[in-house]
């Protein structure tokens, strides 16, 4: 049995030298398809945070006053309020918090 | 043999160490050459453009900001049919085709611009056609969602992304940010070999820049600005709003103005940003500053009297009249403020002098620059002494000196806080990468320039100025006490010297609730054509700019008047009722009549109440009063637009939004 070693451990030692070299490849491959996905996914990331800034000048734009003001005025018939229509309530502030 | 092969092997020995070496020395001793052929072929250079910030009100409303746009190049050496190009891109671009002919037919150049910043959906068109020649270079647009709001203040960029004016240009910098240039490694097919991932998001974007200004009351600003604007046929119209506790600006604005999505179209003098680029004969709202100072000094008190002389008086070899012939002889120095008296103004500045008046208006900041973060802004003129004696007479009233409005509104506002004068401020802070707000820095104090006694009777002197018989009447707001005053100066003649005949500056400047004041509002019309008095012209305006914004902020109303109801619950009680005249019965049951009509047509206009009502029986409520009802989901009425109970014209579309319990 130790003769047997002894006559298989060359062979041994260059199997495990391929396995290696092979494994060493074999993560340099790996590494280099995750750099790609990595790619792919940053490529994502800008364009959802483009897509996310074009979103935000649209809702900048559809909730600028002039805008809200002619839309509450023409299309939800409101009116600007009178004096006597406006109730402050005691110690209370009505408004929205500045 | 034996020698043979010795030979052989020696010599595939040699070539093997030759070439050995020659490895070693390409790969250890530099070579240019050959560095620059190995960049070439492995590697590849990208540079991350940073995205500009945005800039931002103070409730972190959008501004200005940037959004990704592509241009669209052309090498025309490579471009095989022109004709052909030209009429694919004019129909996509909707521009002529001769323009796109000569650019695509300049074969000695190779790159030439055909539109600069397209959006996504016309870049992935074009792109799509894989014509040879076509190519497009991503760069920032600049958005304006507002579109000619705060316009002079905001400024606007180049075509190039670099900020040309106003707070563009001012914080161009920070709002920039850099460039990040990457070399990395690529692959067979180009494609470059990340070694980390966040070299493409951890890009070095310009910071935002979060302003003092209050879109809201931007908007209402210019909107009250423009109506006056285009009542009363000025030249210009200008307004400031300013925080006094802490010199915010809180809106500034110049109309007419212009659409910062579209600067080019308009010309350099509506840019101007005139609030604080500008400055002027500001008139009679100086009279404040002359009474601050007469009383600091103890030269007078507010009942100390003055002979007005019938509203004119010699001064040298000049006459100076008030603008209206007093209807009394004697007024008391909190009548000369309120009813707007030169002659009175011109008495107090004699008995106060010179060198008081000179030293009071440096102190308020008159003569030098705020100090805002604001480009191109302009220190007025206050002349050094000596001043001869009708010198002294205008600066008075304000005449013979200039300032900006910004100035004024802040001069107002160190009244407002006290007497302490600050620094106006616009910007709040800086918002970085990950979102944190960097503080510009506190408000810098400048100085005390009152005591707390003088400043609390200027005060009331001012509240008196906006009283019944006063100037400033038309600035009052129901429910909120007002101190300010109004100013109506000469225009000057540029060209001639001297002041235009019929020419003038409608001013308004107060704070509001006097008691505790959260805004100082300055109105100035340039050259009116209808109205010319700062009590006609502007002090409408403030009223209205002050009434919203007071609202808005939530300020209880102080004064009792029958439009408010009041804080502290205390209604007055009601008068017994006597027995009415048959007179008085008559027209009570008139008046009754007309309330019920009225009542009755104020019915017909309130949307009724459809809740819980199927479709066919919603429908047939409303049918007789609009054809264009829209319906929204399945079930019964769930809510309409508009709501049950509010106003509605009829005619007007009707939108029923169904859902079902289940």
């Amino acid at each position: 049995m130790k003769q047997l070693w002894t006559e298989l451990k060359p062979f041994v030692s260059v199997v495990l030298l391929i396995a290696t070299l092979f494994s060493l490849v074999l993560f340099k491959m790996e590494v280099r398809r995750m750099g790609y996905s990595v790619l792919k996914a940053t490529k994502e990331v800008q364009q959802l945070k483009d897509q996310n800034r074009l979103l935000t000048m649209e809702y900048a734009r559809l909730t600028r006053p002039e805008h809200v003001r002619h839309y509450a005025v023409s299309r939800l018939t409101l009116n600007d309020a009178r004096n006597g229509q406006i109730i402050q309530l005691t110690g209370q502030k009505i408004a929205l918090p500045q | 043999m034996k020698s043979r092969i010795l030979l052989l092997f020696s010599f595939m020995l040699t070539l093997w160490i030759i070439v050995l070496m020659r490895g070693a020395v390409i790969q250890i001793f530099p070579n240019e050459r050959l560095a620059s052929l190995k960049r070439r072929q492995f590697e590849t250079s990208i540079q991350i453009r940073a995205r500009r910030g945005a800039i931002l009100d103070r409730n972190g409303k959008e501004l200005a900001a940037s959004v990704p746009s592509f241009s669209l190049f052309a090498d025309p050496k490579l471009i095989q049919n022109p004709n052909a190009v030209a009429s694919r891109l004019a129909k996509t671009l909707k521009m002529r085709k001769s323009d796109l002919i000569k650019h695509l037919r300049v074969k000695h150049r190779r790159f030439v611009w055909l539109r600069r910043q397209l959006p996504e959906k016309q870049m992935t068109e074009i792109r799509d056609w894989n014509e040879p020649g076509l190519g497009f270079l991503e760069e920032s647009k600049r958005i304006y969602p507002n579109g000619s709001l705060m316009a002079q203040t905001l400024g606007f960029v180049g075509a190039d992304g670099r900020g040309l004016e106003g707070l563009e240009l001012q914080f161009d910098k920070q709002l920039r940010g850099g460039f990040k240039d990457v070399l990395l490694p690529r692959d067979a097919r180009g494609r470059p070999l990340l070694p980390n991932g966040r070299l493409f998001t951890d890009v070095p974007d310009g910071s935002d820049v979060q302003l003092t200004i209050d879109a809201e009351l931007q908007f209402i600003l210019e909107q009250e600005l423009q109506t006056a604007f285009e009542h009363h046929h000025a030249e210009r119209a200008m307004g400031v709003i300013l925080d006094p506790k802490t010199f915010e600006i809180l809106a500034m604005a110049t109309i007419p103005t212009f659409d910062l999505n579209d600067p080019q179209r308009y010309s350099i003098e509506i840019k101007r940003n005139r609030p604080v680029a500008d400055a002027f004969e500001p008139g009679s709202v100086m009279k404040t500053f002359l009474m601050s100072s007469a009383l600091e000094k103890h030269v007078i008190r507010p009942s100390s009297r003055y002979d007005i002389e019938g509203g004119r008086i010699k001064v040298a070899d000049r006459w100076v009249a008030d603008a209206e012939k007093p209807s009394v002889r004697f007024m008391n120095a909190t009548e000369i403020l309120a009813r707007s008296s030169n002659v009175g103004a011109t008495k107090i500045a004699f008995d106060l002098g010179a060198e008081n008046l000179y030293e009071s208006l440096l102190s308020f900041g008159f003569g030098q620059k705020t100090g805002v973060d604001l480009p191109g802004e302009s220190k007025g003129i206050v002349n050094p002494l000596p001043w001869r004696q009708h010198l002294l007479s205008n600066i008075s009233f304000g005449h013979g000196m200039t300032a900006t409005p910004l100035q004024i509104a802040a001069a107002y506002a160190a009244i407002a806080n006290g007497g302490v004068l600050k620094t106006p401020s616009i910007v709040k802070g800086f918002r970085n990468n990950e979102k944190q707000v960097v503080p510009a820095g506190d408000t810098a104090q400048v100085r005390t320039i009152v005591d707390s006694v003088t400043d609390n009777t200027l005060k009331l002197m001012l509240s008196a100025a906006t009283g019944e018989q006063a100037t400033g009447v038309n600035a009052r707001i129901p429910g909120y006490p007002v101190a300010g005053k109004t100013g109506t100066a000469q225009k000057i003649d540029p060209v001639h010297g001297g002041y235009f005949a019929n020419a003038y500056i409608s001013s308004f400047v107060g704070m509001v609730p006097v008691q505790d004041p959260r805004y100082v509002i300055y109105i100035a019309l340039d050259d009116p054509k209808v109205g010319h008095h700062g009590s006609e012209a502007a002090a409408p305006v403030f009223a209205k700019v002050a009434q919203f914004a007071v609202r808005r902020a939530g300020v209880p109303p102080v004064l009792i008047s029958e439009q408010n109801v009041l804080a502290n619950n205390e209604v007055p009680a009601r008068p017994q009722p006597r027995e009415l005249t048959s007179i008085e019965k008559l027209q009570k049951r008139a008046l009754a009549d007309l309330n019920k009509e009225k009542e009755q047509d104020s019915d017909n206009n309130q949307f009724p109440n459809l809740m819980g009502l199927s479709l066919r029986e919603a429908i047939a409520r409303v049918k007789d009063k609009s054809t264009n009802v829209y319906v929204r989901g399945h079930g019964w009425v769930a809510r309409t637009v508009p709501a049950a109970g509010s106003n509605w014209l009829p005619g007007r579309p009707v939108t029923l939004i169904l859902e079902n319990p289940d």
